[in-house]
């Protein structure tokens, strides 16, 4: 096999890997962005959205508009969490709003549990997305899910820098993340533009958890979990609170692990995750503004 | 009773506690449009409280503040700049990580807003909303000679520019009351001068009533119509800016320190 072809394939999963990490990290960063909170429950957003996904496909819903549907219902789960959760103990100390996240996180699974109990469901898709791409006499290989995941995150992330940098809105909410009271101050709602960054987060976790199933082929109430700390480490890695940080990061840590499973001794590859998260205490030692620094101190 | 008649801004009895300290004793100020009335006093004599309680980031524990009449005193300070209330802060509170052009169109959605439906469909509402938003933001940055500098990151900015591109922010909003809080604080002379002017100037083009609370005494004397001074949290006089200068009590209280 030629190596260019084995690095090309590695390439393709590393972005394919990378566009569900970079769904996942931009949200944490959004919401971090605004409310200096590290949103422990995001993770779930991912569940909710493949489950409610997987409810609407087995009503006899489409999967184009199940996967829309799993969007709606993960941001809508965010926009509820924020007012119910999050916005009581709003101010409170910074620990205050961690625990929080953590019980939102456990509330969560746990109707997940009681909803479709613990263990993983199926998770169906339609013949067109079940099928893959063979290139060089089969060297380089992709399934129709991969695509899909790379054109709906390109999608969603130029969606979200049109609105950041050319909406009201989008100016309204980069006003806030920089200083919340001045942005009170010159008559920005703050409540919604808060709203509108989980509605927003948890809607990229939604689609991202729904792509997550349908690459998997199953759902767990737990599914979030892993995720979530892989976001998280990619968050750090570009700037916690940095929505080009956790795109880059997103991909460099998709990148990363393919390529340590690709290119590392086989006999270091279960050690892949033990490798990502010494890279997160590495960047926390040594880069804690990650690459592209932000103009915060970061707060865990 | 007729239009005019009823003061811009009206404090009475205005008091605020923290713990045991009196940090606003029973204040009462009255500022009507195109006046500019100073508040003076040594730190600690409640000038910030009195900030803090009419923009609405305290609430006080007695007493009334009224903007054209209606009581404001317990709404947030969100609701409060929308009615018209603009401040600017000891030291600046810029959104330091945007440029001085977004600084201002973030406050000027306030009076010029757009809905997302015109953002997704560019229709032409939002075109007129934009123009109109560039043209004021023209206007406002050429007032504090920034409009150069339009693109930079404010927080780059050195430290006379960020208070004046803190000024233009506050106005930004269309407010009917600037309250400002030592606008002076860092400037030299020169540039002292050239904010007394812009003041002035302000006041009368966008039918301002302005509070200006400050040390420097050069600044407040040429300025103001009137001036309040506190100490410990109480009204010791109130006055033209001749009265206060030759009022033995305030000389003592305050002038004494200079």
């Amino acid at each position: 096999m030629s190596p260019g072809l084995y690095i090309a394939q590695q390439i393709i999963n590393g972005v394919s890997l990378g566009s569900l990490y970079a769904l996942v990290a931009i949200g944490l960063s959004l919401v971090f962005g605004i409310l200096r909170m590290t949103n422990f429950a995001h993770g779930d957003m991912m569940m909710v959205g493949a489950f409610g996904a997987l409810t609407l496909g087995a009503a006899g819903v489409p999967f184009e508009l199940a996967l829309l549907g799993g969007i709606a219902i993960g941001a809508l789960t965010g926009v509820i969490v924020e007012r119910v959760a999050y916005r009581p103990v709003r101010g409170a100390a910074d620990v205050t709003l961690l625990l929080t996240s953590l019980a939102v996180t456990y509330i969560l699974e746990n109707l997940g549990i009681l909803l479709f109990t613990s263990s993983p469901h199926d998770f169906p898709i339609p013949e067109w997305l079940d099928s893959s791409y063979e290139f060089s006499d089969g060297q380089i290989t992709f399934t129709q899910v991969n695509v899909l995941t790379v054109v709906l995150t390109g999608i969603s992330l130029s969606l979200l820098g049109w609105f950041v940098t050319r909406t009201d809105m989008g100016l309204g909410m980069r006003a806030a993340a920089e200083d919340m009271q001045a942005a009170n101050l010159v008559g920005l709602d703050v409540n919604k533009l808060i709203v509108v960054a989980f509605a927003l987060a948890s809607g990229f976790a939604g689609l991202a958890g729904v792509l997550w199933a349908a690459q998997a082929g199953v759902v767990e109430p737990s599914m979030g979990f892993t995720p979530l700390l892989k976001a998280f480490v990619a968050a750090i890695i570009g700037g916690f609170g940095s929505i080009a940080g956790a795109l880059l990061g997103g991909y460099l840590l998709g990148a990363l692990e393919v390529f340590i499973v690709a290119f590392l001794p086989s006999e270091l590859s279960p050690y892949r995750d033990a490798i990502v998260f010494s890279l997160l205490i590495a960047f926390l030692l040594f880069r804690p503004y990650g690459l592209l620094r932000t103009t915060r101190e970061v707060k865990l | 009773m007729s239009e005019a008649a009823v003061p811009l801004l009206e404090t009475s009895g205005l008091t605020k506690i923290f713990g045991r300290l009196t940090a606003l004793r029973s204040q009462s100020i009255t500022v009507r449009t195109g006046e500019i009335v100073g508040v003076i006093g040594p730190n600690g004599s409640g000038k910030s409280t009195f900030f803090n309680c009419v923009t609405g980031f305290l609430r006080p524990n007695a007493g009334e503040v009224r903007l054209s009449g209606q009581p404001i005193q317990n709404l947030p300070p969100m609701k409060i700049a929308r009615l018209g209330i603009a401040r600017t802060f000891q030291g600046t509170r810029l959104f330091a990580g945007l440029t001085v052009r977004e600084n201002v169109r973030a406050a000027a959605q306030l009076r010029h807003p757009s809905s997302m439906l015109d953002a997704v469909l560019g229709t032409p509402r939002l075109r007129a909303v934009e123009d109109k938003v560039d043209a004021m933001t023209a206007e406002l940055l050429g007032l504090v000679d920034l409009h150069r500098q339009a693109d930079r990151r404010a927080g780059d900015l050195p430290y006379g520019d960020q208070r004046r591109l803190e000024l233009v922010r506050a106005l930004a909003t269309g407010p009917r009351l600037l309250m400002l809080d030592e606008p002076a604080a860092g400037m030299d002379a020169a540039e002292t001068r050239r904010l007394l002017e812009l003041i002035s100037d302000i006041r009368h083009r966008y039918k301002l009533g302005v509070i200006v609370v400050e040390h420097d005494m050069d600044l407040i004397m040429n300025l103001c119509d009137r001036i309040q001074v506190l100490a410990a949290g109480e009204t010791v006089f109130e006055g033209t800016p001749a009265a206060v200068q030759a009022h033995p009590r305030v000389r003592e209280v305050y002038l004494g320190h200079e």
